[in-house]
Formats: structure tokens, sequence, C-alpha cells
């Protein structure tokens, strides 16, 4: 087993570890529940946005404790659903014919809804339907015919059925006897991996493959995972894992002081979100080393975008990728994105920068400041450097800034959107510094190769996407894991893909353990 | 005084026979009698929350007895926080001395757990994974008083999710974002759009459908519904305690949608003037103010909550001419700009709960206004932003609650009295018998 990084070992944490339960009832996210719908309607459900968002928990929202279901949240999927399946069963709309795929004046209304129901149901509850089930499901469809429905009304009964069940709004996983770990059924396996890679249900490919337990086979199982992540659904691991993680989601509530960041408008925003994802997407597109999420000398930039890093650009309207290998921007670290949501809305900010390098690229827990302590340093002098000072004069404050404060300030060349400069209130910015380790570095280019070449990073990534991929914090046996996933991860050359690869049929992912006494019924 | 129009148990005996043909709930459910007349004076609880705690010196009056200038002291005047009550200061108690102790703790997280004490003065748990916590005020009091109707509370907020990752210091978001909980592990989550607030409150039947189309969608309806607790209960039979719980959520949603199934259209004179558009925050304020007065007046609810921004919120008030976030100027060390602006969002979020109690005394209650029958609390998780204490809250209470309390003074209770007693003493003031609340919530407070 590798070291876990100098850095890590610095800095000192405050808080006890939890043991997390294990869940079996999993509320299907917000993402989950649209893009299933989008994805088994052929619309797509624009009132979910209506959705509380759900709140996040060891920095995912998909995380199963959080999922919880208020009257108000069914409510608003019911209206959802109501919508979408209008909108799915419109004469005009283009998936309709796919959708049924049956016409009831020739075959009879009874024999189209029993092929849309197992076309579809399986999908939607993520697992064969039993008998009785597919029998009572139908006997519903007759009665609201019965009762003088439409066809047409009587399908929608049916489909707002399925969709309002709670093998729909809930991913179920069968209990494993106490103290045991035990392996998923394949098709609990196969809804796994359709949330993890593509916020979304099972297509039919996965669900005949858990069917033919062939899910089971370790080369089976390597080729489905293989190519869900060629999937465009896969979109949802950028989205979604890559949003949260890496904080580009965060974009959408920040606020800056517009007098001092005129630039700061909502076309320049979005193009820095576009910016992160597209910059995430190609890891994963290009199978690239996730060493270069810090180090990479390409980005993708719009025209505004462009104008702000001072690079070229190509024309056209869009976002292209551009070559930064002459600009003093290298890796996610020195983006827009990052840069202004670890910012405060009128000045920049080394300690929110240093504090999410720690806890994100490090993933060195970092306490907050002790009661009692002002965390706010004065204002004056410039530049940053000299005000933080202050940190390394108290002991409260050091422990933990000793990590921080280089990596913050070493970004400080940067401004609270991002754009670069050389001085910051007239004093001329040294980002030079020194890592707890005793490692130096001259300016941010050189942290991020330091940063990218410490064995903590790819700890990092990978405890961060099974945190993600599990949906719960993760407790010993999870963390024994990371450390053999990162170890196979080194010896296929950090590979982005191999990463959600590993991480599928690691262990954690492809079992569960019964643990928590309260828990027996 | 109008009598109240209600059902005497001799009258219910009397027309037993005769009420076959009319649904159950279509007779019983306030507000949708058959006049469509609503019951005098139901009770009404509405809580603001403000994030960030307040500046005290510009927020508690210097002196108790009377807020506004009487003869014996025609120069008082409101402290300058407070000033955007003006003449509405009758109808408002400061209350000071108070202290919410469940949410003191170790270490940091102190807007987490203020904010979850805030309604239900009950301490957080410190986890990320599984947070756990007390019944809120509001959601006690809609069990007893408001369980019948089409929504027996209302969640409202003007910040939605926002937080990526942590919220405050291993408390679980849950804790920042809501206020309402209507058990230990379920937070309810809040509406912040206006035209949906609307649209949810006021969806009814289509009015062109035809009577034998209205019953057949309700019977589709109730089909579906049926059919989900059918499916939720064969799993029941295979789920540990804590999915048990989970599903039980989900049963308790299933029912409260049946009911409105069941239910005929609520309905609400003049609502359909109500413009849900809005160009800015304060404008965002008033049309949920709005809102809340007309689900009071309708009696299409009972409770509600509204969160005035997130715990710890770091929004920023261009339009005060404050460009710094809220948070961080909270944290400011006695910095003379600073506080300004604090200030300054502090008069902004104390126009908006003026706006609130106008539009509360403007509306009619029988032969009262809505305000003189309802109890208003505004208070946030933290006393003095800059010091991050429990104790010594900033509490206002606004309405008469049907006579229960006599506002218009500056009260003050020895220093640590338990502001779940205030709780408490609001519980009791709205027709509950409880004799305890919170975490220390041991007897009401006399006096109100």
């Amino acid at each position: 087993m590798r070291p876990r990084g100098a850095a890590l070992a610095l800095v000192l944490l405050a808080c006890t570890p939890e043991e997390p339960g294990p869940i079996r009832l999993h509320r299907l996210s917000r993402a989950e529940y649209t893009n299933s719908l989008r994805d088994l309607l052929g619309v797509v459900p624009t009132r979910a946005a209506e959705l509380p968002a759900d709140d996040p928990r060891h920095g995912f929202d998909n995380n199963g404790d959080s999922l919880t279901l208020s009257p108000l949240l069914l409510e608003l999927i019911e209206r959802s659903n109501d919508h979408t399946i209008a909108a799915a069963l419109d004469p005009s709309a283009p998936h309709r014919a796919s959708l049924l795929a049956c016409d009831p004046a020739q075959l009879g209304p009874r024999a189209c809804a029993r092929a849309l129901l197992d076309r579809l149901a399986p999908r939607a509850w993520r697992r064969p339907l039993r008998r009785e089930e597919q029998e009572d499901l139908l006997a519903r469809f007759d009665a609201a015919l019965t009762s003088g429905a439409d066809f047409d009304a009587a399908i929608a009964h049916l489909l707002h059925t399925i969709f309002t069940s709670p093998y729909f709004l809930y991913r179920v996983e069968r209990r494993a006897p106490i103290g045991e770990r035990q392996r998923l059924s394949g098709h609990e396996l196969a809804a796994r991996l359709a949330a993890f890679i593509w916020s979304s249900a099972p297509d039919d490919l996965l669900l005949a493959a858990a069917g033919a337990g062939d899910l089971e086979r370790p080369e089976r199982l390597d080729h489905h995972v293989r190519r869900m992540l060629s999937d465009p659904r896969a979109a949802a691991l950028v989205d979604d894992f890559g949003g949260q993680w890496l904080h580009f989601r965060a974009l959408d509530h920040v606020f800056k002081d517009t007098s001092l960041y005129p630039d700061f408008d909502a076309p320049l925003r979005d193009a820095m979100r576009e910016e992160a994802a597209r910059f995430f997407a190609s890891f994963i597109a290009e199978d690239r080393d996730l060493r270069g999420l810090l180090t990479a000398d390409y980005t993708y930039a719009d025209p505004r975008l462009a104008e702000l890093y001072g690079v070229p650009h190509p024309g056209g309207g869009g976002h292209v990728r551009v070559d930064l290998s002459g600009a003093a921007r290298r890796g996610l670290l020195t983006q827009a994105a990052l840069l202004s949501a670890l910012a405060r809305p009128f000045r920049t900010s080394p300690s929110l920068r240093g504090a999410w390098i720690a806890q994100n690229i490090l993933c060195a827990p970092v306490a907050a400041p002790p009661p009692g302590v002002n965390p706010n340093l004065p204002e004056e002098p410039d530049p940053a450097r000299d005000r933080l000072n202050a940190h390394q004069e108290d002991p409260a404050c050091a422990s933990c800034h000793a990590l921080i404060d280089p990596l913050g300030l070493a970004l400080e060349n940067y401004d609270a959107i991002g754009r670069y400069r050389s001085h910051d209130g007239g004093a001329l910015i040294d980002p030079a510094g020194r890592l707890p380790s005793g490692l130096t570095f001259q300016d941010p280019l050189e942290l991020a190769e330091l940063l990218a070449d410490d064995p903590a990073f790819p700890r990092c990534v990978v405890e961060r996407a099974l945190t993600y991929a599990l949906g719960r914090g993760l407790d010993a046996d999870d963390h024994a894991a990371a450390d053999a996933i990162t170890q196979q991860l080194e010896d296929r050359d950090y590979r982005a893909r191999e990463l959600f690869v590993l991480i599928a049929t690691s262990d954690p992912f492809l079992s569960r353990a019964e643990a928590d006494p309260e828990d027996t019924p | 005084m109008t009598r109240p129009h209600r059902f005497g148990r001799r009258l219910l005996l009397a027309s037993a026979a005769a009420t076959i043909a009319l649904p159950f709930l279509e007779a019983f459910a306030p507000g949708r009698s058959a006049r469509g007349a609503i019951p005098a004076r139901p009770p009404r609880f509405i809580a603001v929350y403000l994030p960030n705690g307040v500046v005290a010196s510009a927020f508690t009056p210097a002196a108790l007895g009377p807020l506004l200038a009487d003869p014996d002291e025609p120069d008082k005047k409101l402290p300058p926080t407070l000033a955007p009550l003006g003449e509405l200061a009758a109808r408002v108690s400061v209350i000071s001395g108070l202290s919410n102790a469940p949410a003191e703790i170790d270490g940091a997280g102190h807007h987490a757990t203020g904010t979850a004490a805030f309604l239900t003065a009950t301490t957080a748990r410190r986890s990320d994974s599984a947070p756990q916590l007390g019944i809120s005020l509001d959601q006690r009091f809609a069990q007893e008083h408001a369980h019948q109707l089409a929504f027996p509370s209302l969640q409202l907020g003007v910040d939605g999710g926002g937080h990526v990752g942590d919220c405050d210091n291993g408390f679980a978001c849950a804790y920042s974002r809501n206020i309402s909980w209507a058990g230990p592990t379920t937070p309810l989550p809040k509406l912040t759009d206006p035209a949906l607030v609307f649209d949810l409150l006021l969806a009814g039947d289509d009015p062109d459908a035809t009577q034998i189309e209205r019953a057949r969608r309700r019977a589709l309806r109730s089909s579906v519904l049926d059919h989900a607790r059918g499916d939720a209960a064969a799993l029941h039979a295979e789920l540990g305690a804590a999915d048990r719980h989970r599903l039980s959520d989900y049963l308790d949603a299933l029912r409260q949608l049946e009911r409105r199934a069941q239910a005929p259209a609520p309905r609400c004179d003049d609502a359909a003037a109500f413009d849900p558009s809005y160009t800015d925050l304060t404008e965002h304020v008033h049309r949920l103010n709005e809102l809340i007065v007309l689900a009071l007046r309708c009696d299409l609810t009972r409770a509600v909550t509204f969160m005035l921004g997130n715990s710890a919120s770091a929004r920023t008030y261009p339009f005060l001419g404050v460009a710094d976030a809220h948070h961080d100027l909270s944290h400011n060390a006695g910095d003379p700009d600073m506080i300004r602006d604090l200030l300054r969002v502090e008069a902004w979020e104390l126009s908006c709960f003026a706006d609130l109690l106008r539009r509360l005394r403007d509306a009619e209650d029988g032969e009262h206004d809505l305000l003189s029958g309802a109890a208003v609390l505004l208070s946030s998780e933290i006393s003095e932003s800059n010091t991050h204490s429990h104790r010594g809250l900033p509490v206002l209470l606004a309405g008469e609650a049907r006579g229960a309390f006599a506002p218009g003074n500056h009260l003050s209770f020895e220093p640590d009295t338990p502001y779940a007693r205030l709780l408490l003493s609001i519980l009791r003031a709205l027709g509950g018998d409880d004799d305890h609340f919170g975490d220390d919530g041991d007897r009401p407070l006399e006096g109100l």
C-alpha cells in the first residue's frame, strides 16, 4: 500500500468518523428521477425542475440518507408525472409511436397495454414484474376503459400508476443477513450501475444481462460498464459527479460585486460552467490520465472566456478547445469556474481556495475556525499574503492554515472572477510557497505539478468517486477498498475510464453489508 | 360578531340520514362548506426566519413597555432596525432575554444548530449522514389543528438549494435549509417560486369538465394512489426499521395526496387577481407574503414558515448598496463599515416583515383582521451576529392569537430563559394543550 501523502498527515482533524448505516431504500434523486423519465418516455420532464433540490451529504446530493420524501415532494412528482405523460402521449410527440408501438384498433387496447407494460415497466421498476403485478396493472387499465376513459387516458393512467409506485421512486435492495456482506442480485446491480453512470434507469441490454446472470461474470460486467461509459447518458457523470466534486455547479449561486466585476454577467458565468464541464468530459471521452485535471495545457473557451484568459479564440460563437501553452494557466485549479466560486463577491479568498484544494484534491479534512476566533482578517494591508500572516501567529489557526494558506496564496494571481493579475492593490503578488511536506513551488503551475504528483490526489479522486457511486459516506471497509482501487488505478496509468470501471467492479459497489443492529425488523 | 359556523353534534345526528349524497369531506372540510364560508378565526401560525442574527444595539428598544410613543413618552422612537414597522409596532412585541440552549454546541456549526433549533428547540445531531432533530412548532400545531386541510402547512423561502457539498461543519444541509420538521428525520423542503405556490394551492378540477368526467378523473387518481399503497404494503414486510421509517414518509405523503384528490377544488375569492411575477428580491418576498395571506384568508393552510434566506446566507444586497456577503458581514469584529452594511440588510428584512404584517392587518377575518387571529414569530439562528451566540435571541411576536397575546410592548425575561417556553406559549395560544415543547420548554411564559 502506498503512503497517503505527506500533506495529509499534517492536518489535524476534530471530527469523529461516522458509521454510515446501510440503505436498502434509496429514493431517486432529482437527477435520477428526471433522467429516468426522459429515457423511459422519450420526452424531457420539464416540470421536474420544480422539485426542491436534494440536500447534499458527504459532498453529493445522491446520498441515500438525505433523500427523504415529503408530501410536497410527492405532489410535485405527481405533477411532473402528469405533465410528462401527457407530453409523451401527445399525438404530435415524436416518440409517441415508439412508446406505444401498437395499434389498438388492430390488436385491441388490452394487447397494446400489455405490450407497453412488458416493454416499459421492467425498466421503470428496474426488475421484471411478477405475474400478479402485471395482472393488477392491466386490471387497472381495464377499469379505466370501463369507466369511460378513452385509450389514451387509460394508457396515461397505466403509466401514472407505474411512475407513482414506490418501486419506481425508490431503488430497492434486499437485506443481507446481519454481519455479513452479500452480493447484490443482478437486477440490484443493474439499478446501481444505471444510477452511478447515467443517473437514470437501466436500459434493455442491462436488464437482459442482469436477468441472464451475465453481470456475475467479471468480463461481462466489465463490458457493460465500458459500454455505459461510451453512451451519451454518461454525461450524467460530468453534470452530477463532476459538477459537485469539482464545484462548477456552485456557480449558479455565486454573487459578485458588479461594480468591481462588471464583466461577470450571466453569459460569462455560463461560459465558465461550460468550460469546466467540457474539460472534465474530455477526460472521460478521451480516457485521459486523471492527473492531467491539474496540469492540462488545454481548456475550452468561448470568445468571452478567451478574452478573460487572454488567449486567442479561433472565432465562431461557442466553446472550442484552446491551447494554454503560452498562458499562465494549467488545469482546473486555474479555471474561472472554480476561481470564481471560491472567492468573495468583492475579492479573492485564499482561505476558501486553499481549504477547497485540501478537502477535494487531497481529501485532507479541514476543521472550521475554532469558536471565539474572528475569521475575518483585516482588509489591509495588501497583498493578501501580509494579511494571512495573522494565521501563523495564532497556534489555533496555524495548524490548518500551514496547509491552506500556501495553497490559496498560490492562486492569488487570479482575481475573484479568475482573470490573471500580477499586482494586488499596487503590490506585486508573490505566489511562491512551501507545503507542510517541505516541498516548495514558485508559482501556481508548479504547485499544480506538485499536487498532481502527490499520491494523496489519486487516492482522493477514488474516495470522492466511490462516495458518489455508493451514495453514502465511506466506512472502514470502503476505505480499504479505496486503497486497493487507487493501487489498481496507478497500474492502469490513472486513466479516467478505468477509475469508473474499477469502482463499478469493486467489492463495496457489488455488495452490501448489514451492520446496524437497529435495522433488524 | 358573527357566530362561528360549526356543525354541532345535534345537527350531525339530525342530518345523518340526509348526508348520503354529500361526500363526507365536502361537508366537513373547513372552508369548504356548502356556502363556501370559512369558519371564523381558526388559529393561525406564521414563523419568519432571518439568517445570520442581528445587531442587537439597533434592534432592542432601550426601555421596557410600549413600543410606540404615547402621551407619557411623546418622543419615544423605535430602534433603527425596527423603524420599518411604524404604527404596526402596536401589534408587535419585542421579547428580550430568551436563549435557545439546545442550539449550543461545542465547536463550530452554530448556524446549523441554531437554524435546526429555530422551531424545534431541539439539539441537532452532528451528522452529515443521519441528521436527527425533533418536530417543529408549526408541524405540531398543524397535526392538531390543520391535519384535515388540503395543505396542513406551507414552507416558503427565497433560497432554494444552492449549497454544494457540506453546509456547516459536519451538520447535514437539511439543518441549514429547512426550519419545518415533520418528525426527527423528516425535514420539509420549501417552495420559492410564487407561481408554483399559487398553482399548488389553487390547482383544482378542470372547471369545464362534466360531473361524470370529474368523477372519473378522481376515481383514476384514487386508483393510482391506492395501487401505490398496495406496493408499499408489500415492500414494508421486507424492510428493516430505518427503511420502514422511510416508507412511512411515503405513505404519509400518499395519504395527504389522497385527501386532496377526494376534496373538492379549493376556492378562494379574488385569487385570480394574483400576479406571481417579480423582478427583484423585494418583490419576490412581497409576492410570497401575498400568497401567505391568500392561503390563510381562504383557509387553505394555517401554518406557514418563511425563510428570508438559508442558514448563514451569503447573499449580497447590491440594491441596498451592500456588496459584501451577508454571512461575511456578520463576522464584523466591530468594523463600523461592515456594521453599517449589516444594518441596511436588517432594516430591509424588517421592512419585509412589516409588509407581511400590513397585509395581514388589511385582510378581513370575520369582524376582525387576520393579524388578530394569528401568532407571527420572527427570530434568527443566532443572536448578535458577530458572536454566534444563542443567548439573548432577537425575537418579535406579532398578532393577538385570538386574544391570547397583548402585543405592543418590549418585554424582557430573566437572562437565559428558555426560548422553548415561548414556543410552548405560542402552541398553547393556538389552542394546544401541550405542557412541554422541545428540549427545555418546560412551561409557558407569562405576560405575553
